[in-house]
């Protein structure tokens, strides 16, 4: 249905929430925006950069050619527009060219830090992920306080097993964000995953952290369970006393969520049955 | 709710309307000055536009300034998962399945292909 | 030769789930029955796990409780690990080992690692887009693609129908599962739309 505000809301929503629904986007251009592009007011430019990578995203060359040239007639010679120029190379498999028009860029402003990050992305395209680390590591030597780039550095430790540092990138996550329950749970994840009975005691406290700024996250909660459960086993009476009402209440908070659910799961009294003590 | 421009119209409806209010004020005075009269109260019609117009602008600015923010600095992040939080748009790579999933890819044949065929 | 089988089922849901996320790694857990001989091994379903980071552990433990309370009452087993790399020109076994494996060699002697084969990924499917290899006492074995077969023969062409579809929008993983409860990892509604179409 043609809906053309609806389909500018989506959008909005989606470039807000850093929603990576290149297919979806990619709908929406080919059924509305394509042909509204005058209608679209300030956003015009926003969306054909969102338009852009979704479309290196799902392949769609011609669609993503048609909007850099649209965004180069616009803004001639602008920075932001050769970095799009740049990843239009890169899904070709065309590094040289790439890293060619990065390196021009940042020549020409030694303080882009965007185009330093596209070349660390090219690094990782390559499956260089060493080299990616260390360029990535360089990086944060002179732009600490860049928390996506912190964040990307966790997940690329993450895929190498390197769970010592990726718990380290994000430390200095959570020192940005003390707030946010999402990192103190995946720090209690990565301490979790490490093994051993003080790592497990630290994953049991971040998960306790993490419920408590936010009570419905489900991980959170599992994880809490599976701690509790773990330190349990121990001589200390007292420990093992507490670890045991751990256990118990997080259970209980679990069947609870369940039970919430309108159309409850199948087999659900299974699948509580495989948590009890 | 994103501001529109009868948001805007009522912001400046309600500046103009305080503006003049306070003009009137100050001419309500010197008038007073001038047939030496003392002053005790502002008349009663300049005093309701002026609480009026505070409260039309009140509006307008709550309106165009956007939503508010919960106190709780948790309360934000509620809502948010690991599948938008892990999105980092600045190190995205193409080198994924998503290019074997379009029409408009062609896989070029691989040693592996060649040598199982 | 002995056959490794795929149900349809089993099958399409991998891959459905590889083409939910192409951008991500994902993985997932392989059904057999608890019956089945040791040389022939059948996979009669999947279950999609996760696409967020799947390197880490806790959440798979209790994935991996859960659905071994769930089908063991169905004379079902873990028998086998399935995963897909995120960068398309990723074709070997070295990144595809997870804990997982492991705790499926440990109760069952060995197991069975099934990784998605990019590059023979596409639009239309003409060929089984999977490589598996046996895993026991910490070495990989790639077995021979020969021994693997897609039962029903109609199984591409299904896979196939369910991609234009993007039937890949009802898969439900654990992930999903966990940031909402109310969607089922067992997927039910996609189970009846494979065997209607099939």
């Amino acid at each position: 249905m043609f809906n053309l505000k609806d389909d500018i809301e989506s959008l909005r929503l989606w470039r807000e929430n850093i929603d990576r629904k290149s297919r979806e986007i990619i709908k929406l251009w080919q059924s509305t925006i394509e042909d509204n592009l005058e209608n679209l007011g300030n956003e015009k430019f926003v969306v054909l950069e969102q338009a852009c990578v979704a479309a290196l995203d799902t392949y769609e060359l011609n669609v993503a050619k048609r909007c850099i040239q649209l965004l180069n007639s616009a803004f001639p010679n602008s920075i932001r527009v050769r970095t799009l120029e740049a990843m239009w190379f890169e899904v070709d498999e065309k590094y040289e060219e790439a890293m060619h028009i990065l390196e021009n860029i940042i020549k020409q402003d030694s303080t882009n830090s965007a185009a330093r990050k596209r070349k660390i992305a090219i690094l990782k395209a390559q499956g260089k992920s060493i080299e990616a680390i260390k360029e990535l590591t360089d990086y944060l030597k002179i732009y600490m306080a860049d928390i996506e780039a912190w964040q990307e550095l966790s997940e690329l430790y993450l895929n190498e097993n390197e769970f010592n540092k990726a718990a380290f990138c994000v430390e200095e996550l959570i020192i940005h964000n003390p707030h946010n329950h999402l990192l103190h749970q995946r720090y209690a994840d990565i301490k979790y995953s490490q093994g051993g009975q003080e790592n497990i005691e630290i994953a049991k406290n971040y998960y306790c952290q993490a419920l408590k700024l936010n009570p419905n996250n489900i991980r959170a909660l599992y994880g809490v369970y599976l701690t509790g459960t773990h330190t349990s086993i121990t001589k200390n009476a007292q420990k093992k006393k507490d670890s045991s009402k751990l256990v118990e209440w997080s259970v209980k908070e679990i069947e609870k969520r369940y039970s919430k659910v309108s159309s409850p799961l199948s087999d659900l009294e299974e699948r509580l049955a495989a948590l009890e003590v | 709710m994103p501001a529109t421009i009868i948001h805007r119209f009522i912001l400046c409806v309600g500046f103009l309307s305080l503006s003049h209010a306070g003009f009137s004020a100050a001419q309500h005075r010197s008038y007073l000055r001038l047939n030496e009269l003392d002053f005790t109260h502002l008349p009663l019609d300049i005093f309701i536009q002026a609480l009026i117009s505070l409260f039309v602008i009140m509006y307008g600015v709550l309106q165009v300034a956007g939503d508010f923010k919960e106190i709780k600095a948790s309360a934000e992040l509620e809502s948010r998962s690991w599948e938008t939080f892990r999105n980092v748009p600045s190190f995205y790579t193409y080198s994924h399945r998503g290019k074997a999933f379009s029409k408009m890819y062609k896989p070029p044949p691989t040693k592996e292909s060649l040598e199982e065929d | 030769m002995s056959s490794i089988k795929f149900s349809a089922k089993a099958y399409c849901k991998i891959i459905l789930h590889a083409a939910k996320y192409p951008h991500c790694a994902i993985n997932g857990v392989l059904l057999a029955k608890s019956t089945s001989k040791k040389e022939d091994i059948e996979f009669v379903d999947a279950v999609p796990l996760f696409h967020i980071s799947i390197n880490l552990t806790p959440m798979a433990e209790i994935a991996l409780m859960q659905i071994d309370e769930l089908v063991s009452k169905k004379g079902l087993v873990i028998a086998g690990y399935y995963t897909a790399l995120e960068n398309l020109k990723d074709n070997n076994f070295e990144k595809a080992h997870h804990r997982i494996v492991d705790k499926i060699a440990a109760q069952n002697g060995s197991s069975y690692v099934v990784l998605v084969n990019n590059s023979k990924l596409s639009v239309y499917l003409d060929n089984v887009a999977l490589k598996v290899a046996q895993y026991s006492d910490g070495n990989m074995k790639p077995c021979d693609l020969h021994r693997v077969v897609l039962s029903p023969d109609t199984t591409l062409d299904t896979c196939s129908h369910l991609l234009e579809q993007e039937a890949y929008e009802e898969l439900v993983d654990f992930d999903n599962h966990l940031d909402n409860v109310s969607l089922d990892w067992i997927n039910i509604k996609l189970n009846e739309k494979i065997e209607n179409i099939l």
